[in-house]
């Protein structure tokens, strides 16, 4: 425990919360928060109580009590300017030895994988709202470096850009871009349990592809943080009726790699790797999981049309589906 | 302008795997992704900087039982266009002494 003294009251974005001048007894679990990300556990240490609250209203289905993977200390700079972010944050990055800068320091600092210490910088614009999202993208990468230097094997775990459901045991994930409809699917699904209309993880385990929860949701509130084996993936859009069709392999490598969350090590600035590995995982996921292109309505009949796909394989055998 | 001596070379820039004969390239800092069909697959693959048009030209007819003056046609066109996205790089005869 330690005591903290405030010099002046300061409004936040996130919660609203106001800390008055004074002397305030601090414990740990005030700054700390334990954040499970798959089979990482990340220990997320804010100097201010606020943030730390906000963390863990936002992410408290992922809760943790594990020993932590990394310790990450979270400074959070204040700002007036407008902060302009970049189409590819991830890829926006700049290194030097331990230090990192995504876009000219929206979040800046140090690593050090032996220590399990990361400490950063952080524009408070980034903690709140959408944009909390590119704080997301970052814990990502934070995520990709542990399971790079611990040596597991990321060439089949990826953080993927998608809605998951977990419906009669077996795993579905829908995926596409903003707008797509990810997260009208999750409220379509609301019968079954849905992993997350954001993020998830689908890694390789023994063979066969399993999806996993991750605490990063987006508009769908619920998440819940579970895994289930994949059944099927479907490069979803809205239509105006229900059409489920087959596509190449290389079309669905071309697509599904748009949301495959860039794959890079914190200290890394080579591409080319990184870009093989992503595009080499979804080739395997091409030959090995049974993927659609799929239009739908804005109500649950689409399960209908997936509930038609004779077992899941690639022959189609329903009404309302299109071979190609 | 290409021509039938015209000696194309991917780019070291592309990063590209072939599957089940169709091939998708991006580029290294992975701003576009594109898909070739197979017939554009097979011109890709044997732009290794070896061979020029003419030959790639016969192999696709060999390949596709396909007449050489369409296949020309469609050869270079192609070639130019990957070439305009700084996929392929091109050497002419008169750079590599032909």
């Amino acid at each position: 425990m330690y005591y903290a003294v405030y010099e002046a009251a300061v409004d936040y974005q996130i919660g609203k919360k106001r800390i008055h001048a004074g002397v305030m007894l601090i414990t740990n679990k005030d700054t700390e928060y334990r954040l499970q990300m798959g089979d990482i556990c990340f220990s997320l240490r804010f100097e201010d109580p606020g943030y730390c609250s906000f963390a863990r209203e936002h992410y408290q289905e992922f809760l943790s009590e594990n020993d932590p993977d990394i310790n990450v200390t979270i400074k959070i700079a204040l700002h007036q300017e407008a902060i302009k972010i970049p189409g590819s944050f991830l890829m926006s990055k700049t290194v030097e030895n331990n230090n990192f800068s995504f876009h000219s320091d929206l979040i800046n600092g140090s690593v050090d994988l032996d220590k399990k210490q990361c400490s950063i910088n952080v524009k408070n614009e980034l903690l709140s709202g959408k944009r909390i999202r590119y704080f997301e993208q970052f814990l990502c990468q934070v995520y990709y470096t542990l399971l790079k230097h611990n040596q597991r094997n990321i060439i089949n775990n990826f953080v993927i850009h998608g809605c998951a459901i977990r419906r009669n045991g077996a795993g579905y994930l829908f995926t596409g871009r903003s707008g797509s409809g990810k997260s009208t699917i999750a409220k379509l699904s609301s019968d079954f349990d849905v992993l997350n209309d954001e993020l998830v993880i689908l890694k390789k385990v023994k063979g066969s592809y399993t999806l996993c929860s991750t605490p990063f949701q987006g508009d769908f509130k619920g998440n819940s943080a579970i895994s289930v084996p994949l059944n099927a993936v479907f490069l979803i859009k809205h239509g105006k009726r229900n059409n489920i069709k087959q596509i190449s392999k290389a079309e669905f490598v071309t697509r599904f790699i748009k949301e495959v969350i860039y794959s890079q090590s914190l200290l890394s600035t080579k591409n080319e790797d990184v870009l093989l590995e992503m595009m080499d995982f979804c080739a395997d996921v091409a030959v090995n999981v049974p993927f659609y292109e799929m239009k739908f309505l804005p109500d649950k009949s689409f399960w209908d049309v997936i509930d038609g796909l004779n077992g899941l394989n690639n022959k189609m055998e329903v009404e309302h589906v299109v071979v190609k | 302008m290409l021509s039938l001596n015209s000696r194309p070379k991917r780019s070291e820039d592309a990063i590209w795997r072939s599957i089940e004969g169709e091939v998708v390239i991006m580029t290294s800092v992975g701003s576009e992704i594109h898909k070739l069909n197979k017939v554009g697959g097979v011109i890709w693959e044997l732009s290794d900087g070896t061979k020029d048009f003419g030959e790639i030209t016969s192999s696709i007819c060999n390949h596709f039982n396909a007449s050489f003056e369409i296949a020309q046609a469609d050869v270079l066109e192609f070639g130019l266009q990957l070439a305009n996205k700084n996929l392929l790089q091109i050497t002419e005869a008169n750079s590599y002494g032909k």
